[in-house]
């Protein structure tokens, strides 16, 4: 019965495209339940892939695609990128009003275009075009073809996006029976209807009448919740460098192959490094010095040059010019640890908080990082190398929590990267306010920092003008805005600390006669508000799970005493937890107040969406309560 | 950090005529993380038709070492990049080696252009401060240029003549050039400010226009134009003036409706809206219509000036007074009404002359009014293209401002939430961006109520008079929001809905000037009922708080009642602009006034009478 369904459906969307016939493409033809969460619906939608050989593709797109509303006008944005390997060809796009009638037609050479890249030499060429809506709704049509000329990465079948429906789409791809290819669908169950004759295999997967997917906020980048289809080859070749992706190993294989002679350190050099550890016997201690040694002399800078973004720039290159990309800082790294005898691997990765780690049983090219792992006896080390002031073996949620492909001397062996760790991010915070009779008042504050907060601290904050610190306190942490303040670093070359000291002119978050109503603290322990969706499909990324503390004394007047403290909370839900405590010391006259947010993990799982929502909100609420201090 | 900026700029003759030659030499320390991203390069270029080319690039960086030596490392050849960005424009990228925190990188290059009026202008000013920036041109004194010196600190100007030979026609000639030197010393570096105009209207600089050419023959060529001749050439163009009057296909329905209305008015104002219903902007700001009305009339969409000639030509096919005026949107910079130069302007608009007053008009904005100056260009001058009625035109409104007002019944009830009504209606300015809110993106809209407030929902949300040009945007809110608790106590803040919740001056310094545009005015009045056995607090003061010139006022009276309070608090700004030197006292009044609007209204339950 399934396989009939599939085919029903195969026949359907293999109908030739009716563009003539504009009544096909009015508006009022899209059945009901495809407007529901809409912004905007495919009409129909074929993609042809044909692979010639190993090392070269053609895919072909046509694409009918109604906008309904301004909300889904991102559609209307016809932008490819083009590179060597995959060199968009020819491109149309049509415009049709409500009804279904042409208003416009633009040809490729019409398509703005313009070199793209950050690095020194540009990584290909985007072609874009913004088609001005008449008014909505509207439908435009888009065809397109692009050459591949390195078959590495096979193009993805993305179904749908957020807030859009599918009428009717197709994707066929065909390869020599000699190759072969592999495909995954995920988020949605398909299976390709498969037909060959003596030279070609042909795979069809055919989907119709969709529902719209809303979407959803904080969710996984790149869309990767939404149906879609993977495919891979077997075997590919990029510039003439073939290779093998139908494993981990293999894959490791071609990757290992294209770096062989990287690492061609002089003497010299290796004689400087053996030199620094000389002495030290312990392991951990030697990559320690080495890796302080690269954040303080080297520095990231992006150079691609076809081949180049899979293969590393030579040590000795880096060595001279003290600058690479990822795979040139990572490669130059492992060089100098080989050269004082530690044996390293470079790990691909995909990078991003967001980001979906690759499935371990489809090999595919799904990373755009490097970093080191350097094997241990028990927990291995990792090294990011391309940022001058992470911390020594922590990869933070760039690259943590995933799958990782180490690149060894026999293949590739896909491995896990660590797990975040809250205590790994943290934030501690000793406050002591000296308040006066006036509600004006001075504070200092000991902030300890370490992971995330310690980069955010050291690069946007410490090196930062006043004026930049002061926006920083101020929006970001929520302070309020102090008549002058200081802040310093502890000396002290790895310090995780920063102190900061200020005076305000207003200390209560306001007064009523003579009652004042201070803060449970001076800043925002949690200053974010979660998207109030009610319900959930996808999980939701913070940015890291987090250890953060607060402890505040606030010394009164000789004048006042307390007349209310917030009550104590003690609230969690799975992924964290949030506890609040209040003292009042009468012989002191001082209100010691003290907070702990944790989360655990960074990814909320839509079944705990709800209540996440919940203890997020409960901790925004526990600051609006005051302690109200009197005058005796 | 800047240490030096140096330009070079020389004449020089070959076989194909003259060039400029410009010499550049820029030495940075590096003396932060950050700045390390400063050490790759990029220098672009326009080599469309080898128009200008970029030679002689050499580069340095120098480290000290452990015993205070100084080490070189010199940027190699094959490390530079050269890449065509797009069809005229190229870029020559390095990165220099070895930087780390407390290197000092150097670089040098030589550009050359064809273009003989094309005398760079020198910013002295950047995003980073800068030690010395200084900038020496030397020019055939047969090229005689306007100069325009645009700084604030003291600039050290030096002038010499010197006497030059080069070849010409087969011969030599000898000719006297002017030697001329521009030095600006410690220049603080510029960031982004709220509220500041267009980089260009405050960066220090020196800026040339080509004026005259002094041929040996005696003969002077007048390169720079007159307005009137300015005038003329647009209105002769293929590209403008020849575009007024074009047969525009399928008007005949707003030909006859335009038909049978009785005045100007009425007629502009249906031709307006039928323009900015029918075309769509492209995004492309051009002051010429290059694929020409017609093209864009039957695509329906075009450039901003494509747009605004339509308009203007179904106007003067309705017999209006409408003219084509040439301006620079906010964004763009002012302009200098000296030289008459196309390249300052970016926009056409139309202005109509009626009796009951001039209107500006933009078709390709779809929210703005026809009886408002578009806010781009609102405080700017516009230059009015025309044989007759040509000139400069001020584009002032005293009346229209940027207003939200609020009114507000709420109660607070026994389980301490706030619930109630609020009405906002926004006037003038403030209706623009909300109307685009609402149309395009209608499910944020919510945001402009609720982004302020912890734990404020919208249960329904009615907006009327979107479609009504003239009318206000009156927003109906039903919300709920819960009163903050401590012990006996519940408070809640009074400052809702007007869209005065951030304080945006809190920087200690600013540079530019602070530039809103349009006078503002915010008000909420509203009443709010306390649940049975509670009373109040003292209340925040009445209050009239006025700046020192007097041009921004906070007022707020509270008047209570056994279960309910009344109250008002008006904002009014009534200056659209101050100068950077008034900032000290803007930043100390914005401090004060945000603090009296964050006060909150404090309760708590009657004590008992026992």
């Amino acid at each position: 019965m399934k396989f009939l369904m599939t085919l029903l459906i195969g026949m359907v969307a293999g109908l030739p495209a009716t563009l003539g016939q504009t009544s096909t493409l009015n508006v009022s033809n899209i059945p009901q339940e495809l407007l529901k969460n809409a912004h905007s619906v495919i009409r129909e939608e074929t993609y042809q892939f044909n692979v010639n050989d190993i090392g070269e593709a053609m895919m072909e797109v046509h694409q009918v695609i109604t906008v309904l509303d301004a909300e889904g006008k991102s559609r209307l944005d016809f932008v490819k990128f083009s590179s060597d390997f995959q060199k968009l060809w020819d491109a149309d796009i049509r415009v049709f009003d409500a009804r279904g009638s042409l208003v416009n037609r633009y040809k490729m050479k019409e398509l703005g275009s313009e070199s793209i890249g950050e690095g020194l030499v540009p990584d290909g060429k985007m072609y874009y075009f913004r088609v001005t809506a008449p008014s909505y709704p509207m439908t435009v049509e888009y065809d397109y073809v692009v050459k591949y000329k390195g078959t590495l990465s096979y193009p993805i079948y993305g179904i749908q996006g957020p807030d859009q429906s599918v009428q009717q789409s197709s994707f066929t791809a065909s390869v020599p029976l000699s190759l072969g290819i592999r495909y995954k669908s995920k988020n949605i169950h398909l299976n390709p209807e498969v037909s060959s004759d003596n030279s070609k295999k042909t795979y069809k997967w055919s989907v119709q009448n969709i529902k719209a997917i809303p979407e959803e906020e904080g969710a996984a980048d790149e869309n990767a919740d939404y149906p879609m289809v993977l495919l891979a080859p077997n075997k590919f070749s990029m510039d003439g460098y073939e290779g093998d992706l139908s494993s981990w190993k293999t894959f490791g294989n071609w990757y290992e192959s294209l770096s062989s002679g990287a690492h061609d350190l002089s003497e010299e050099t290796k004689a400087t490094l053996q030199k620094m550890v000389a002495g030290i016997s312990d392991k951990k201690l030697k990559v320690r010095i080495l890796y302080h040694y690269l954040q303080k002399n080297f520095r990231y800078v992006n150079i691609n040059l076809g081949i180049g973004g899979y293969k590393p720039l030579n040590a000795s290159y880096v060595e001279d010019k003290k600058y690479g990309d990822c795979k040139a800082l990572s490669n130059y790294m492992q060089a100098c640890l080989a050269a004082i005898g530690i044996p390293s691997y470079q790990a691909l990765v995909n990078a991003g908080y967001n980001s979906q780690p690759v499935d371990s049983d489809f090999p595919i090219n799904g990373f755009d990082h490097v970093i080191l792992c350097v094997p241990m006896k028990k927990d291995s080390i990792w090294l990011e190398c391309t940022s001058n002031i992470t911390a020594f073996d922590q990869l933070g949620s760039f690259t943590e929590n995933r799958y990782a492909l180490l690149i060894t001397p026999s293949g590739g062996v896909l491995v896990h990267t660590p797990k975040s760790r809250a205590t790994e991010n943290s934030f501690s915070s000793l406050t002591t306010v000296d308040l006066s009779d006036d509600g004006s008042g001075s504070y200092k504050s000991a902030i300890h920092i370490s992971g995330e907060y310690r980069e955010l601290m050291i690069h946007y904050v410490l090196g930062e003008d006043k004026d930049a610190q002061k926006k920083f306190l101020v929006r970001y942490l929520g302070y309020k805005q102090p008549d002058d303040f200081l802040i310093t670093q502890p000396s002290g070359d790895d310090s995780n600390s920063i102190t900061l000291t200020a005076s305000q002119e207003r200390v209560p978050e306001f007064m009523a006669g003579s009652k004042m109503f201070l803060n449970p603290r001076l800043y925002k322990i949690w200053n974010d508000n979660l998207p109030r969706d009610t319900s959930r499909s996808m999980p939701y990324y913070l940015d890291c799970p987090f250890d953060k503390t607060d402890t505040t004394l606030y010394r009164l007047p000789a004048n006042y005493t307390v007349e209310t403290l917030p009550e104590d909370r003690d609230d969690s839900f799975p992924l964290g937890s949030y506890h609040t405590h209040y003292v009042y010391d009468e012989k002191s006259n001082t209100v010691t107040t003290y907070a702990q947010l944790e989360i655990y993990a960074h990814v909320i799982q839509p079944k705990y969406y709800a209540a996440a929502l919940k203890f997020f909100s409960d901790v925004v609420d526990e600051y609006t309560e005051k302690i109200v201090v009197a005058q005796k | 950090y800047k240490l030096i900026d140096y330009g070079d700029v020389s004449y020089d003759y070959d076989a194909a005529g003259f060039k400029i030659v410009e010499q550049f030499r820029v030495r940075i320390k590096i003396l932060k993380d950050k700045g390390l991203d400063e050490a790759n390069i990029k220098l672009r270029y326009y080599n469309h038709d080898q128009l200008e080319t970029i030679t002689k690039l050499s580069a340095v960086t120098y480290n000290l070492d452990d015993a205070g030596n100084v080490v070189t490392s010199k940027v190699e050849k094959s490390s530079i990049f050269n890449k065509s960005l797009d069809k005229t424009n190229s870029e020559v990228a390095f990165s220099f080696p070895d930087v780390k925190v407390g290197s000092v990188i150097e670089y040098k290059y030589t550009e050359t252009n064809r273009d003989i009026a094309d005398l760079p202008d020198w910013y002295f000013q950047g995003e980073f401060p800068v030690r010395v920036s200084e900038y020496r041109i030397e020019i055939p004194s047969i090229f005689r240029f306007y100069t325009q010196m645009l700084v604030n600190q003291k600039l050290e100007t030096k002038q010499e003549s010197v006497n030059e030979t080069i070849p010409l026609d087969g011969g030599l000639a000898n000719f006297v050039a002017n030697e001329r030197t521009f030095i600006l010393r410690d220049i603080p570096g510029v960031h982004d400010e709220p509220y500041s105009g267009a980089e260009k209207d405050y960066l220090q600089r020196v800026e040339f226009q080509l004026n005259q050419i002094a041929y040996s023959s005696g003969d002077v060529e007048n390169v720079m134009s007159t307005w009137p001749k300015f005038t003329k050439d647009l209105l002769e163009s293929d590209d403008y003036g020849k575009q007024f009057r074009k047969r525009l296909t399928n008007t005949s329905d707003l030909e006859d409706s335009v038909k049978h209305m009785k005045t100007d008015y009425e007629k502009m104002d249906a031709i307006y809206g039928f323009v900015q219903k029918n075309m769509n902007w492209n995004g492309d700001e051009n002051i010429f219509s290059h694929d020409g009305i017609k093209t864009a009339w039957d695509k329906k969409s075009g450039s901003n000036t494509d747009i605004n000639l339509i308009l203007l030509d179904l106007l003067r096919d309705a017999d209006i007074p409408a003219y084509p005026i040439l301006v620079s949107t906010r964004d763009n910079g002012q302009v200098n009404t000296l030289y008459p130069l196309l390249g300052q302007f970016n926009n056409t608009m139309v202005f109509v002359n009626l009796p009951e007053g001039p209107y500006i008009l933009d078709a390709s904005d779809k929210y703005n009014p026809v009886n408002l100056i578009p806010y781009d260009v609102l405080n700017e001058k516009a230059f009015v293209v025309d044989k007759d009625h040509g000139g400069w035109i001020q584009l002032g409104d005293s009346y229209h401002k940027f207003q939200n007002t609020v009114s507000l019944f709420a109660e607070i009830t026994k389980d301490g939430v706030m619930k109630g009504d609020a009405e906002i209606t926004s006037y003038g300015y403030s209706k623009n961006p909300r109307l685009k809110e609402w149309t395009e993106d209608k499910s944020d809209f919510d945001d402009y109520f609720t982004k302020s407030y912890t734990g404020l929902k919208v249960d329904s949300l009615e907006v009327d008079n979107a479609t009504t040009d003239t009318l206000p945007l009156v927003q109906k809110v039903k919300f709920r929001m819960p009163v903050n608790t401590s012990g006996d106590y519940e408070y809640f803040p009074v400052n809702l809905f007007q869209g005065l919740e951030k304080n945006p001056f809190i920087a200690d310094q600013r540079y530019t000037d602070i530039d809103f545009g349009y006078d503002q005015s915010y008000s909420i009045n509203g009443k709010i009922y306390l649940p049975d056995g509670y009373t109040f607090e003292t209340l925040p003061r009445n209050i009239k708080m006025i700046i020192a010139d007097t041009s921004i006022v906070l007022t707020r009276l509270m008047q209570k009642d056994d279960n309910s309070l009344d109250f008002m608090i008006t904002v009014n700004f009534l200056k659209p602009s101050y100068s950077a030197s008034k900032y000290p006292s803007v930043k100390e009044f914005y401090k004060k006034l945000f603090d009296a609007l964050s006060e909150q209204v404090v309760i708590h339950k009657k004590k008992s009478i026992s």
